[in-house]
């Protein structure tokens, strides 16, 4: 039954790739819920991430497997830290760039420049012929899902999402930073004025998404191939994916990556040409109906 | 009393306009004269180069239009543009449709196109206005990608023929050139005229007082709404003319690129003045020109954006209102001096930031 075959594997790769979406989209949202800025240079971090991933990963390999060759997953742990890093350092400077310019608008505008920066120097760095990681054998067995062979990579894309969501669940909803985090979202003044240092906050969850979408560069690298101009494709999906669950949320971009997952999946599945239209007018339903998306709060806020 | 409070509030505002209103003309009046007599001096490459600077020129003034005195800042202008393009290059080259049906066309396109985002994105405003337009933006580059059988997807629609005018072909540089520039200077003229009547005034209400203007009894959502449309007609022109120059269109036009060089035209500009936009187009295209010439120089490499993207991180930055946009502060105390000096002036109570990093200058 091809048909069948297909639609599981559709359903699959929808799943994976909604699971990568929530990752690249979490930061995203969080930096737009705590300062009202939106990263336009969020995609051009996950490319980076993936370049950053690519060289750190293929240097380590070959050290590695020249002593140990048994450890030569080593390499790829080490791309995945080194694109968080990379991404957390460019945060960093974002953060420091931002701070001196006055409004929101303005801010958002001054991450576009940065992300052309970043885009430019990527592709004088590593050229532009698509790339990927090479993921470790561990975790690159095929499993049998629904009694189709599945590559287990993409198996464990969909956990490392979960971890993610767990994690900064825990993160904002159990511990003193989240509550200051969340605390902030609502009311950054309130939570200047009671003594935390906003500043510093930002600079944290800046970081934290920075490192979050670099990590998920290289992830999402070692399945699907990067390239110059995918900085870009990625900064579309994020922001689609948020606009649907909802700026500043959460749960809303758990759920807008999986409808865009889907989407996506199926569209370039069964309607090649048209699987943008699908997702543009999902986007636009969702707009016109809740212009604050699915999870959304008022939008006229702020 | 609603008609009375009306009437002043546009007295009060037209005042305001006429202040500014000699020195622009002057101004216009200059570089219109200097704009047509340059092919007498200018080399091709020159002629080509203002071209391409003015048409970049237009669209940042259809996003100065929109940001400056709509409050709105867009980041789908690209996608008018590209709409324009689109349908000249598809009408014109694949299916061979005369320009005078194609060009009117084009415009139509790219004015029903902005009234369909203006529908979603004039309900928000500040961020979340720029978040939709970015996304309606994306739309138009992923459905000109993905839709192969009608765009051309990646390569786009390449050797479009420019059409004749007056026995002169557009596809030359110095025929290209002067319509470029008399289309420019036409929309420049045309708005600002637009903005001088009582629905040009409102705008500005609108943009610095939404909440006073609706209580006043002004339509917001629908003034928003026209001015998305024909920020859209602007840029579509821009567009007609943008795909007669280069010959092709592809993506790209929607590319973050394509917009940054929009934006950065209309800072370097100052946001709140329409002829800046028209100046710093062809400042940026020149300045991007240059930048991509010394990087050949001195570095042996094509990979100008680096330093562009920097370029444009640094005039955010320090120079948020433009070269020609003066300062807040600076214009206080210009027109204290000012209004000394002339010993009259009128009261200045009744403009206020607009809180979003464009000051609202009425000029």
């Amino acid at each position: 039954m091809p048909s069948y075959f297909q639609f599981v594997l559709t359903l699959m790769n929808g799943l994976t790739y909604g699971a990568l979406l929530f990752a690249i989209a979490s930061g995203f949202t969080l930096v737009f819920g705590l300062m009202r800025v939106l990263n336009l240079s969020h995609g051009a971090i996950y490319l980076l991430g993936a370049y950053v991933g690519y060289t750190v990963s293929r240097t380590v390999t070959d050290w590695v497997t020249a002593w140990l060759p048994a450890l030569g997953g080593v390499g790829w742990v080490a791309g995945v830290c080194g694109a968080g890093l990379a991404g957390a350092l460019i945060a960093l400077v974002l953060q420091r760039l931002i701070r001196g310019v006055d409004g929101e608008l303005p801010q958002t505008l001054l991450t576009l420049g940065l992300a052309i920066t970043i885009g430019d120097l990527c592709l004088w760095i590593w050229g532009g012929l698509p790339l990927t990681l090479e993921p470790p054998e561990a975790v690159s067995q095929a499993v049998r899902i629904a009694g189709i062979p599945y590559p287990g990579y993409r198996v464990f894309v969909i956990a490392f999402a979960l971890f993610i969501g767990v994690a900064l669940y825990l993160l904002l909803f159990r511990s003193q930073l989240g509550r200051i985090i969340r605390a902030g979202v609502d009311n950054r003044e309130m939570v200047a004025a009671t003594g935390v240092d906003i500043d510093r906050l930002f600079l944290k969850v800046f970081m934290l998404g920075g490192a979050l979408t670099g990590v998920s560069g290289a992830i999402g690298g070692s399945y699907l191939a990067f390239q110059p101009g995918t900085d870009f494709e990625i900064l579309t999906i994020a922001l689609f994916v948020v606009v649907i669950g909802g700026l500043g949320s959460l749960l809303g971009s758990a759920v807008g990556a999986v409808i865009v997952g889907l989407i996506d999946s199926f569209g370039r599945a069964y309607f090649s040409e048209l699987s943008m239209f699908l997702l543009s007018g999902t986007v636009i339903l969702v707009l016109a109906f809740r212009t604050q998306g699915l999870f959304g709060r008022s939008v006229e806020r702020g | 009393m609603h008609t009375e409070i009306r009437t002043s509030l546009n007295e009060r505002l037209a005042d305001t306009a006429r202040r500014g209103n000699r020195r622009d003309v002057t101004t216009a009046a200059v570089l219109m004269a200097l704009a047509v007599l340059y092919p007498l001096l200018g080399t091709t490459f020159q002629l080509q180069l203002l071209t391409s600077g003015l048409i970049t020129g237009m669209v940042a003034m259809s996003f100065s239009l929109l940001a400056g005195f709509g409050g709105m800042v867009s980041l789908a202008q690209m996608a008018f543009y590209g709409m324009a393009a689109y349908v000249v290059g598809i009408g014109g080259h694949d299916m061979g449709l005369p320009a005078l049906l194609t060009v009117p066309l084009a415009v139509l396109s790219a004015a029903v196109l902005a009234g369909l985002f203006g529908l979603i994105a004039v309900r928000s405003s500040g961020i979340y206005f720029l978040i939709m337009t970015l996304a309606l933006l994306q739309m138009f580059f992923g459905v000109a990608m993905q839709w192969q059988s009608v765009t051309g997807g990646y390569n786009g629609v390449a050797g479009i023929q420019a059409p004749e005018v007056a026995g002169f072909s557009l596809g030359d540089a110095a025929p290209l050139y002067l319509v470029t520039v008399i289309v420019a200077a036409a929309s420049y003229l045309g708005l600002r005229w637009l903005l001088r009547t009582p629905f040009g005034l409102t705008l500005q209400g609108i943009r610095d007082r939404p909440e006073r203007m609706r209580a006043l009894g002004f339509r917001v959502q629908l003034h928003r709404w026209l001015l998305m449309v024909l920020s859209g007609v602007i840029a579509g022109l821009a567009g007609v003319l943008g795909v007669y120059y280069h010959g092709v269109v592809s993506p790209d036009v929607a590319g973050l690129t394509a917009s940054l060089i929009v934006v950065l035209s209309a800072l370097v500009g100052g946001v709140s003045s329409l002829v800046g936009g028209l100046i710093g187009g062809i400042l940026v295209t020149v300045l991007i020109s240059v930048v991509s010439y010394l990087m050949q120089q001195w570095f042996g490499t094509s990979h100008y954006w680096t330093v562009v993207g920097l370029i444009f991180v640094v005039v955010v930055k320090n120079f948020p209102n433009g070269i020609f946009g003066v300062d807040a502060r600076t214009r206080r105390v210009l027109e204290r001096v000012l209004t000394r000096w002339t010993g009259a002036g009128s009261g200045d109570g009744a403009r206020a930031p607009a809180g979003n990093g464009t000051s609202p200058q009425t000029r």
